[in-house]
């Protein structure tokens, strides 16, 4: 174990394991943060567009 | 609803504050190894994760079943969910062993039994999300997803194993036997650390199902609105 008997090393791929499970983990949080905002905008947006030719014209179409 | 946003936060607040006793146990907590030194730290990182990847696979493999059994689309958001899940943590157990066994074994990656096996599993789940990202039939896609959720589950127990099986630089686990041979402190801290990771996952799947639910309510609209519009046109 040459590189785990020097106490530098050690601490250098330590730090470095737990800087990358922390960057993926915080890095995915944000991007699911990102793809919610994304997908409500969409939806309310959607459903907004819907509202009134529903209101005008009612559809007996079955949702898949 | 109240109820379930409140549910929602104590679960995000439960993770955080759990990570943040996992580092502190890691640190201060859990004794310096004499073999390794330092980095034998790693394990309170690597094994919660690869916990965790099993696990997700294990609920893409249950909610895969009820999906065929039921044709729920709730339980196909649920699979596509914990697939995502699985790999990022599975990526992440890869990367963070690497990193464990370049001072250990002074290689980054050796075509070990465990570490083949489950860079297998790997590609058979990015597989997964790529069969699902090409699938343009979204009942097709589901019902495809849901069979190789099942067969692909076959490899967990292979990757588990695998150190048994066959001879391997691997460690066998040291946890998983009637003596574990781990210290009372080294014990604890990867038991609080995977009640941590477990604890994210939990957090995770919650928005990433619910993401997808929403996600099949916009293609549901958006066909909604392209049938009006061909019917009144």
């Amino acid at each position: 174990m040459p590189e785990a008997a020097d106490p530098m090393a050690s601490i250098g791929y330590l730090v470095a394991a737990g800087a990358a499970a922390l960057i993926g983990l915080i890095g995915y949080c944000v991007m699911l943060v990102q793809w919610t905002r994304e997908a409500n905008g969409r939806n309310a947006r959607l459903r907004s567009e819907q509202a009134p030719e529903r209101s005008a014209q009612p559809s007996e179409t079955p949702v898949r | 609803m109240e109820r379930a946003a409140t549910a929602k936060t104590a679960l995000v607040w439960a993770s955080i504050v759990a990570a943040a006793i996992t580092i502190a146990m890691m640190l201060f907590y859990a004794p310096v190894d004499r073999v390794q030194g330092v980095v034998q730290k790693i394990f309170y990182i690597h094994v919660p994760l690869a916990w965790v990847a099993y696990l997700a696979f294990f609920v893409v493999l249950v909610a895969s079943i009820a999906y065929l059994v039921t044709r729920d689309s709730r339980w196909d958001a649920v699979a596509r969910a914990s697939v995502e899940i699985g790999v990022l943590f599975t990526t992440l157990f890869l990367i963070v062993g690497s990193l464990w066994a370049k001072p250990i074994w002074n290689t980054w990656w050796t075509w070990d039994a465990r570490l083949t096996t489950t860079l297998v599993l790997w590609f058979i789940y990015v597989g997964y999300i790529m069969l699902r990202a090409y699938t343009p039939d979204p009942e097709r896609g589901a019902r495809f997803g849901a069979i190789l959720g099942i067969v692909g589950f076959l490899d967990v127990p292979i990757v588990h194993f695998s150190v048994q099986w066959w001879r391997t630089l691997h460690p066998e686990p040291v946890m998983a036997r009637a003596d574990p041979q781990l210290p009372p402190q080294m014990i604890a801290t990867l038991i609080v650390s995977i009640v941590a990771v477990t604890l994210i996952y939990a957090a995770m799947m919650v928005f990433r199902t619910r993401l997808e639910i929403m996600r099949d309510e916009n293609r549901e609209l958006e066909a909604q609105a392209a049938w009006d519009e061909r019917q009144y046109a």
